[in-house]
């Protein structure tokens, strides 16, 4: 096919220069725009898109997503499926970046518009906060609490969803502490 | 010394330093020091709450997360990033343990609101609720109205202002049975003063079935609604308010008053005129007269397919002009359900297998229609007459009724919100949380 032969070069914002064949490139949307907006005739000495908002590790990292996934079906629209568990895709994924890194790449997704690589690394954060109390949700993510405390005082410590699940926590902690040989009596889905 | 059990790492930090070994103080003050710093590394991990350490258990127990214990337990092993991001879902009661605050420090303003809002998307009510207790900008975040577009609150127990800010935040479809809503004495003032009252809102499902809530309340709730496709009001004190308010729903479809308390004659006149869509309706046990019954013929849309009127005022106040009345002007009628009406005779029977579209009727109890009468119902699908024939009355019917399932549904779904297989949705909508 003629599409997967034609290959875009890119710039980053620190000078590197990176491919992309054109099928992972019309994953991100925004590059999509790009091209529609400056066609280019002539593929072999073009000269690169520059990215002036990513760093080269972070592109390469989007540019090998892509190209991993690039025949897979494009989601339209930004619905939230299911939670599944994060494959083992998502997990080498990770084992490249430090801490920092997802923030990045997370950024960098939303902004070249590649919306399955943004919705996955939402669910990864999403997973890192997940049942945490706000006090921690604010230590791990840096946040200042800006609520004065008539405001913190208006928030119900009692509500609703909260209530039901630290009663049953509670129950099965018991049940667990009583019966410690049955292992029956931890929860299943 | 730590309880659990010791790991071969911290044994040999201290085996290193015996007691025996020393000749004088110092290196035993050394040796102390060391047991502090070792205590202090693993303070944070043993500081039990019944909670963690029963968490603790499980993940001992529990194959299929090894990740899990590897990082709480050993500490002298950093979570890595493969085993740290779990996804939820996994134990779904359990509050997930932190540890001490994690290695990446995140500069907020790097990242734009709407990616905010993608993470967002992805909790459940419960940590949504969370994550806006923690700053402002997640607070205003967490109010758009995306997240709370359909709300599960079956059996918690709610705060009449948290209720309003749920509805306020444009929430469509809500599943409120068995709910309890608390009401503290300011709202009640407020209440009276009408706030919220001109508030429009986007309701389209609502499920009250057996709600504690007190009724102005749900008046205040009601009146602001006019895109209400279902409602169920099972079980619930009701006020000529609410009916009107019910009235300004012209698309509904669904609507159950199954076992409310309050209906008048009068109010009759306030909603049902104006329900010209309604395609299912439930006034079971409603203890409405025949006087009442008689305004529902009149005012009862010819759209109707599903209606249950079982269980009028003692049993006997419908009647047979009733039920001719129904006929003639509900053509399309798919299901009827009539039992606990003790007037009816073999005319309305009549009348009722008639009807060209019908497909299931109940007349169970219906002790003034002679059982024999039920040969002639042929043309019907599923034929409910609990308590009107005998065991073998009940096989010759099926014998005889070959195309006619007798006594298969002992309750009516009419209207209902959540009839059996649906768990949580209503009305076929789901509310169902992520995890």
């Amino acid at each position: 096919m003629t599409d997967s032969a034609v290959i875009y070069k890119v710039k980053t914002i620190d000078g590197e220069v990176l491919e992309i064949s054109k099928r992972a490139a019309d994953r991100s949307a925004t590059l999509i725009e790009m091209l529609r907006n400056c066609p280019v005739d002539d593929v072999e000495n073009m000269d690169p898109i520059v990215l002036d908002r990513a760093k080269g590790t972070i592109v390469k990292m989007i540019i090998q997503w892509c190209e991993d996934h690039k025949y897979q079906p494009i989601l339209k629209d930004d619905k939230v499926e299911h939670c599944e568990e994060i494959k083992n895709q998502e997990k080498e994924l990770l084992k490249d970046l430090d801490g920092d890194g997802l923030y990045d790449l997370f950024e960098a997704a939303n902004w070249l518009d590649v919306r399955c690589l943004r919705q996955k690394i939402a669910k990864i954060l999403a997973a890192m906060i997940s049942g945490k109390k706000h006090t921690e949700i604010r230590t791990i993510w840096q946040l200042e609490n800006d609520f004065t405390a008539e405001e913190e005082a208006q928030f119900s410590t009692e509500d609703a969803w909260n209530v039901l699940v630290e009663e049953m926590t509670k129950r099965e902690a018991e049940k667990v502490t009583e019966n410690v040989a049955t292992p029956s009596a931890s929860t299943s889905n | 010394m730590s309880t659990r059990r010791s790991r071969g790492r911290t044994r040999n930090a201290l085996a290193d330093i015996t007691p025996s070994m020393l000749p004088d103080d110092n290196m035993e003050v050394v040796t102390l020091n060391k047991y502090y710093e070792y205590r202090e590394s693993t303070i944070s991990r043993s500081n039990s709450s019944q909670r963690k350490r029963a968490s603790h258990l499980i993940a001992d127990m529990d194959d299929e997360t090894p990740n899990v214990s590897s990082a709480t337990e050993d500490p002298f092993m950093r979570p890595d990033a493969v085993s740290f991001f779990q996804t939820p879902g996994i134990f779904k009661y359990r509050r997930r343990t932190s540890t001490e605050p994690q290695i990446d420090y995140f500069e907020h303003f790097q990242i734009p609101n709407e990616c905010i809002l993608k993470i967002f998307e992805n909790f459940n009510k419960r940590d949504v609720i969370t994550a806006m207790k923690v700053c402002r900008k997640f607070y205003n975040l967490g109010e758009n109205k995306d997240l709370w577009k359909t709300v599960d609150l079956a059996n918690k127990t709610i705060r009449l202002v948290d209720l309003f800010k749920i509805v306020g935040r444009g929430c469509q479809v809500l599943r409120l049975c068995g709910t309890k809503i608390n009401e503290e004495e300011q709202d009640e003032a407020m209440l009276h003063q009408g706030y919220g009252m001109l508030q429009k809102n986007l309701l389209t499902h609502i499920d009250f079935s057996r709600c504690t809530i007190s009724t102005l309340a749900l008046e205040t709730i009601l009146c602001g609604t006019n895109l209400l496709q279902g409602l169920s009001l099972e079980n619930v004190n009701l006020s000529t308010r609410i009916l009107e308010a019910i009235g300004q729903n012209t698309d509904l479809l669904y609507l159950d008053l199954s076992m409310a308390r309050g209906i008048k004659t009068s109010d009759i006149k306030c909603f049902l005129p104006q329900l010209t869509k309604i395609e299912e309706l439930n006034l079971s046990w409603c203890n409405l007269d025949a006087e009442a019954l008689n305004r529902v013929m009149q005012y009862i849309s010819s759209s109707v397919q599903r209606i249950c009127l079982a269980g009028s005022r003692n049993k006997a106040s419908l009647f047979d002009s009733h039920v001719e009345a129904l006929c003639r002007r509900c053509v399309t009628l798919k299901e009827v359900d009539l039992s606990d009406s003790t007037e009816l005779t073999r005319a309305s029977l009549q009348f009722l297998i008639d009807m060209p579209q019908l497909e299931v009727l109940s007349l169970s109890r219906c002790f003034g229609i002679h059982p024999l009468a039920y040969l002639s119902c042929a043309n019907i699908a599923r034929l409910n007459i609990f308590g009107c024939v005998t065991e073998e009355g009940e096989q010759t019917l099926r014998i005889r009724l070959q195309n006619t399932a007798v006594n298969m549904d002992p309750h009516s779904s009419v209207a209902r919100p959540t009839p059996p297989p649906s768990v949580t949705s209503i009305w076929r909508m789901k509310v169902k949380d992520l995890y």
